[in-house]
């Protein structure tokens, strides 16, 4: 409606990782599993079409996106994305106060980089704090990507940050930071394990659309992160 | 926890909240807008209709310049003719009264009184005349008060003319 830019309901969850590229089209569902995995595509980024999260070539990258949008008419929808690579810098940090601010932090700072911390759990009279840093640089190639491409972007976040938010929405109401943080120290805070694919089919339907679905849980679990993090209904 | 983002942007509730503020403001907008239409649209009419009324009869009544420009120079000429038939009627009454009057004074003097002078001027009149008796005079001043076209008039001399003629010579003035 002009001049309102259209929108709908719908919601596409997109992983970007060094060699792959993934679109999930994600339902919220009334079944037995919360959500609805309506479409999904993985694109594979071959030829240094994306490399430590710099984006070579975006044309592409743009097309993956919009072919994804357009072959499920969800020009409209909500975007949200996750990054993942090794130019994002995450660190689990301790440290004794449990209301940082970011000059508590000790990390090289530069203005070059977007700093963000979260809380994670509580350990040994200490505090456990999820501290990512982003480049500007990479930032800015992706906020052009989404202007290029005419997306209703609503966020950009790391993935493990998606994955948080999937685990505490995995417990709900029972949901205990004591409990993360056993989870956390077992596997050595990476997040990703907590996770298998008997937890994905409890969050998800994704009714039999997908084969393997081991091979794809990661990028799914990023995507039902990011779903349940935006708060969409 | 709380929700990371690495960029700034509208989150779906607030686009939802501006999508229904616009959609209420236009709505509203619209229902203002055809409140005032159907308020205005009357006077519009009839302001188009006054005004195509008006032009018809401008072109009706173009003709009618040349009739009203005549019709004011007769009028004119009326008024002209008017101040003059005011003059002439004013004359002719000056000379009516003046007839009177001196008829009047004919009448008044006769038989037995002789009209040696009158004068008769816009406000006033004196008349000189011989008689052979007093009594004459005294009547003659009678006659012209009791023709009540004069006023205050009075017998302002009476003298005797000669001792071979035994006339005598009055003068009576008098306000017309």
């Amino acid at each position: 409606m002009w001049p309102l830019p259209q929108f709908d309901k719908q919601f596409v969850a997109i992983t970007i990782q060094p060699h792959y590229l993934t679109c999930s089209w994600i339902k919220q569902s009334q079944k037995k599993a919360s959500l609805v995995l309506c479409a999904y595509e993985r694109f594979s980024l071959r030829n240094l079409a994306l490399e430590k999260l710099i984006l070579f070539n975006p044309t592409y990258i743009q097309r993956c996106i919009k072919t994804f949008l357009a072959t499920h008419q969800l020009d409209n929808a909500f975007i949200a994305c996750s990054l993942s690579g090794p130019s994002i810098i995450e660190q689990f940090l301790p440290l004794q106060t449990p209301s940082p601010t970011l000059n508590t932090f000790s990390l090289q700072k530069t203005k070059n980089n977007i700093l963000g911390y979260e809380y994670i759990y509580p350990r040994d009279h200490q505090f456990i704090f999820y501290v990512y840093q982003v480049p500007q640089v990479i930032l800015l190639q992706y906020k052009l990507l989404i202007i290029a491409a005419r997306l209703n972007s609503i966020a950009i976040v790391p993935q493990r940050s998606a994955l948080l938010s999937l685990y505490k929405f995995l417990y709900g109401n029972a949901f205990r930071k004591a409990q993360l943080a056993v989870d956390m120290i077992r596997y050595h805070n990476m997040i990703e394990y907590l996770f298998n694919p008997g937890l994905l089919a409890r969050i998800i339907d994704m009714s039999s659309s997908i084969k393997n679905i081991e091979a794809e849980m990661p990028y799914l679990l990023t995507a039902c992160g990011l779903f349940v993090s935006r708060g969409i209904k | 926890m709380k929700k990371n983002n690495l960029i700034k942007t509208l989150s779906p509730a607030q686009q939802y909240a501006i999508k229904r503020w616009f959609i209420i403001s236009l709505f509203l907008s619209s229902i203002t807008i055809v409140i005032i239409i159907a308020f205005e649209i009357p006077q519009i009419y009839a302001l188009q209709s006054i005004k195509k009324e008006n032009t018809a009869l401008a072109i009706q009544t173009e003709s009618f310049n040349s009739i009203i420009d005549q019709q004011n120079k007769l009028k004119k000429k009326e008024q002209d003719y008017k101040e003059k038939q005011a003059e002439i009627t004013k004359y002719k009454d000056e000379l009516i009264s003046l007839i009177t009057h001196l008829s009047t004074v004919v009448q008044a003097s006769n038989p037995a009184c002789n009209i040696e002078s009158l004068h008769i001027k816009p406000n006033s009149i004196e008349l000189v005349a011989y008689c052979t008796q007093i009594q004459n005079a005294t009547n003659c001043l009678d006659r012209l008060v009791e023709s009540k076209q004069f006023h205050d008039t009075e017998l302002t001399s009476l003298q005797h003319q000669t001792k071979q003629n035994s006339s005598f010579l009055f003068t009576i003035k008098g306000q017309r």
